[in-house]
């Protein structure tokens, strides 16, 4: 339903785009159609317009598009909200209940908002309702595993990031949510950084010891919509390779920082230093690979890492000797650098592929 | 087989319900395993092994006990030392028998690179925690070592570098000694090794043991050699993988009602409550009966008892 609806929402956009340009090229003096191929395209339009409205209840005015925005986030906050909610209701009433009823509620929860969600996402034209249930039905799903784990004093298991983000991918896949897709690709992402430390013969908990082995898995995220589009359709790919863009350069930045918890047999300076340098390197290439790509998401998080890389060592030369005065005024300008290199490597880009 | 087919037909939304229903499924015949059959071992415990935990809410109506231990520490800390008889929990420790680079070695640490060698310290300070199992044992010879190295640290205070006057006198040290034998934990990590079943075989006609994984942190510390101090390796200990248990309904009501009674170390000394405590197949704890425990009346301070 709802990657109908994104492109649908695509199609309407460009309609409104459309019309707008058609309007400004008749203002300027350009002949375009003729009045009865005029009528016969706009008549076309609104016939599309009209059923897309119906169909996926799609935003037809910039208005109802802010209206949109405003309902995300609302029914995130929603979400966070009866999840807390939840979580709390719950923890209010266990110690009245016996063993059978704590498992029968555990399980229960989540099945019975996982059905609500799909219940509705069959029903609701809008994904809001069904995002809303989807991110409860996760809260549940982590609840019952948790406390599965508390009643039955059991040790804390890698596993339970393997379910938990398998049970957020599949609904955010289904539903085609991006917040419920990013949450399962995290959640995976550290049964992967699991693994590799089991691999290398360590407790699998030693994967927050070691950054380095959530690597594999942030580049995994990060190229998944390439190697697997059906995987990651419409809006799902830019959430996947955002959630890889932080995971990849922000173990980076933290390796940039903190040298001695890396694998690579060096002083702890060598290797904040080869991670500084590799990340600056690393995310300005990245920002000019999204450029390349138009992948706003990447182009954005490459260069927002990019300037992080820079600030922090900036800090690190300058903060302790360096009037404040100066200081702000040279990070200052260094943004300015970045946004016009961006600038540029965009025009160059547009050159190579015009549109 | 033919369930799980026709999940599969319901596509993402019948895979999310069947990682939630397998995942939580796996979760209890996991713990139903763990409890199957004889239990590795069940110690009689009171609150001096098995601390209530404060909830992180008011609004929490759960109740877990923390499996409260100690180890014979190669060297008690000031600040240990001033806790002695005050019930005090420890979150991990340096015993004596992990000062050993050949007993690290046997944990599986690589202890191949000599300590005073120029790689060292890069070397051993990138050694991950190793997962070990440890045998404990409840008031065994590690107990009477501990109440012996307890009354030596209280009476040898005047010959360390604190000033006279907070070191105890005769008196406190007896009431700090009788604290200690009240209130004190007497469950004590005494091995180590990198497999149960060593442990098992070693200690399977010692009373009062029982076998449970825990993870061993290795520490360096490089020394001063103006000082004259070799550098050294060490483990920490830390606590058992599941050292929380969680006390069912029944069990729950029990310990509320006796936990209204006043604390261990007020006027009525010693631990509300008796705890057997049973490990499973997995090494994995759980509550087999609790009792209320009678107290003994500690006489009031007559400095404290006038107005």
């Amino acid at each position: 339903m709802t990657e109908d609806r994104t492109a649908a929402q695509a199609r309407a956009d460009q309609i409104h785009a459309f019309r707008k340009e058609l309007t400004r090229l008749e203002a300027e003096g350009v002949e375009t159609f003729s009045d009865e191929q005029s009528a016969r395209v706009a008549a076309h339009h609104e016939r599309l317009l009209a059923d897309l409205a119906e169909r996926f209840d799609v935003d037809v005015s910039s208005t109802q598009r802010q209206m949109s925005i405003g309902l995300r986030i609302a029914s995130f906050l929603g979400a966070a909200a009866l999840s807390a909610s939840a979580v709390l209701f719950f923890r209010r009433i266990w110690g009245t209940l016996p063993t059978s009823g704590q498992v029968l509620i555990l399980v229960l929860a989540p099945v019975v908002f996982l059905v609500a969600a799909q219940f509705t996402s069959r029903r609701e034209r809008t994904p809001y309702l069904t995002s809303l249930l989807t991110l409860l039905a996760i809260a549940c799903f982590v609840l019952d595993l948790t406390v599965l784990g508390e009643i039955f004093n059991l040790p804390a298991s890698s596993g339970a990031f393997l379910a938990w983000g398998l049970f957020a991918v599949a609904l955010g896949r289904g539903n085609h949510l991006r917040l419920p897709m990013a949450t399962g690709l995290v959640s995976l992402g550290i049964w992967v950084a699991a693994m590799v430390q089991v691999l290398l013969g360590h407790p699998w908990w030693t994967c927050f010891h070691r950054p380095e082995s959530l690597l594999p898995a942030a580049v995994a995220v990060l190229i998944l919509p390439s190697l697997a589009s059906r995987a990651t359709p419409g809006g799902l790919a830019p959430a996947s390779r955002l959630v890889g863009m932080v995971g990849f350069f922000g173990t980076m930045l933290v390796l940039s920082e903190s040298g001695g918890n890396s694998y690579l047999p060096l002083e702890s300076e060598t290797v904040e230093a080869t991670y500084q340098i590799l990340g600056v390197f690393l995310a300005g290439a990245a920002t000019a690979w999204g450029l390349r790509r138009r992948w706003p998401e990447v182009t954005w998080s490459g260069a927002a890492f990019f300037a992080l890389f820079l600030f922090i060592k900036f800090v690190d030369w300058w903060w302790d000797w360096m009037p404040r005065y100066l200081f702000f005024l040279i990070v200052g300008l260094a943004v300015l650098g970045i946004l016009v290199l961006v600038q540029r490597l965009r025009r160059r880009f547009q050159q190579e592929t015009p549109t | 087989m033919t369930a799980f087919r026709r999940l599969a037909r319901f596509g993402p939304f019948g895979l999310a319900l069947l990682v939630l229903l397998v995942s939580s499924g796996m979760a209890l015949i996991h713990a139903a395993w763990n409890r199957s059959g004889e239990p590795r071992a069940v110690l009689e415990l009171t609150e001096r092994e098995l601390h209530p935990v404060l909830s992180w809410t008011e609004e929490d109506t759960g109740l877990s006990l923390n499996l409260s231990w100690r180890a014979l520490d190669a060297r008690i800390s000031p600040h240990d030392r001033s806790m002695i008889g005050s019930m005090y929990q420890i979150a991990s420790t340096s015993p004596e028998w992990l000062m050993d680079p050949d007993r690290l070695g046997d944990l599986g640490f690589d202890v191949s690179v000599p300590l005073d060698a120029p790689g060292a310290a890069l070397h051993y300070h990138r050694l991950l925690p190793r997962r070990v199992f440890v045998a404990y044992q409840m008031e065994g010879d590690s107990w009477d070592h501990y109440l012996a190295s307890v009354r030596r640290t209280l009476e040898e205070c005047p010959q360390r570098e604190v000033p006279p006057e907070s070191c105890p006198d005769e008196t406190e040290i007896e009431e700090r000694l009788q604290n200690v034998q009240r209130l004190d934990s007497r469950l004590f990590a005494i091995d180590a090794a990198s497999d149960a079943a060593t442990l098992l075989e070693k200690y399977a006609d010692r009373p009062g043991t029982v076998v449970l994984p825990a993870s061993v942190e290795l520490i360096y510390q490089s020394g001063n050699p103006e000082e004259d101090e070799e550098p050294e390796i060490r483990g920490y200990l830390q606590a058992p993988e599941v050292s929380s248990l969680h006390a069912p309904l029944p069990m729950k009501g029990k310990l509320e009602r006796w936990l209204k009674d006043p604390e261990p170390w007020e006027h009525e000394r010693g631990p509300r409550f008796r705890a057997r405590v049973a490990w499973g197949r997995f090494f994995e704890p759980w509550l087999l009966e609790v009792e209320h425990l009678p107290r003994e009346r500690a006489e009031p301070n007559p400095q404290e008892a006038q107005p």
